[in-house]
């Protein structure tokens, strides 16, 4: 399968499904409904980042990963990104969870953490986009990697190519491409 | 075997947007509830929603199983279940998002301008 490249564009036949998060969640008198998030209309026109993590709340993605792009989310949106999207295999409902665990409360939803619905997005993108887990039991999950999509057209790729997070997917160097 | 027969649910079940927009563009005020099947807090203001549809016949309910209608579910927005909608000629009055049932039937006297407790 042919690896995708920066100039392609970022595929969007396959929606991520995620849990926005509003308040009325928080209080368990109501039931989260999780929805398709259009990558096609939020894309169109715009700056939004993509990053994926092999899993939520595992030690990596939890500890360092995520809360790296937490950390500086006004200098993305300072640089003009409209939206973080975090795919990760999991279902919606573990990443709604994940959200909030992480301290993401902001019915703005500026970042969100959605469903790649059997790593196909990721494996879309390629094959080292994917990491097979399945060893360890569990299935195969997306790799980490990140991408800027500016109007729907990839302008920056970086695949750790592994599970490990370094340089390569941190915010820092996602804000000095932008 | 005999069983005391339920009667008929007075709340329209709607399954598409077509029969949805045709719902909400009665002059009468009518209230739509956004539910899904495996929903507890949805569960638990049914008999609410019920009590209110068979005693406040001005108003017209309605109800949309998401999982079942994911397009009118999308169409409105509806992010978490129960969400209950208030409709009049085809305009959205308000909403209420959660199982607030002082919210949804104190909405629905506001609306209707029926005295309930005396129903």
């Amino acid at each position: 399968m042919s690896q995708i490249t920066v100039d392609d564009k970022f595929p969007t036949s396959v929606n991520p499904k995620y849990v926005p998060y509003a308040k009325a969640n928080d209080h368990l008198t109501a039931c989260a409904n999780p929805i398709e998030l259009n990558l096609a209309k939020e894309f169109a026109g715009k700056t939004v980042v993509v990053t994926a993590a092999p899993g939520a709340f595992t030690p990596t993605c939890t500890e360092q990963h995520i809360p790296d792009y937490l950390k500086h989310l006004q200098d993305f949106k300072d640089k003009g990104v409209s939206k973080i999207i975090v795919l990760t295999a999991n279902d919606p409902f573990v990443l709604a969870a994940w959200g909030k665990a992480l301290g993401y409360k902001d019915e703005e939803n500026y970042i969100v953490f959605a469903s790649d619905p059997l790593s196909k997005i990721s494996k879309s993108l390629g094959d080292s986009y994917v990491e097979d887990l399945s060893a360890a039991g569990f299935g195969v999950r997306t790799g980490r990697y990140v991408v800027i999509v500016k109007n729907g057209v990839i302008d920056y790729l970086a695949n750790e190519d592994g599970l490990g997070f370094s340089e390569i997917s941190s915010a820092n160097t996602v804000l000095e491409r932008l | 075997m005999s069983t005391a027969a339920t009667p008929p649910s007075k709340i329209q079940e709607i399954k598409s947007l077509a029969q949805f927009n045709e719902f909400i563009k009665s002059d009468k005020v009518t209230v739509i509830d956004f539910y899904a099947t495996w929903c507890g807090p949805c569960k638990a203001i049914e008999p609410v929603i019920d009590a209110l549809a068979e005693r406040v016949p001005e108003v017209g309910f309605g109800r949309v199983d998401v999982d079942q209608a994911q397009d009118i579910a999308q169409e409105y927005g509806v992010t978490a279940m129960p969400t209950i909608f208030y409709f009049q000629n085809g305009e959205k009055l308000n909403y209420v998002v959660g199982a607030n049932l002082q919210k949804i039937v104190q909405l629905v006297q506001e609306y209707s301008k029926v005295d309930i407790s005396s129903r």
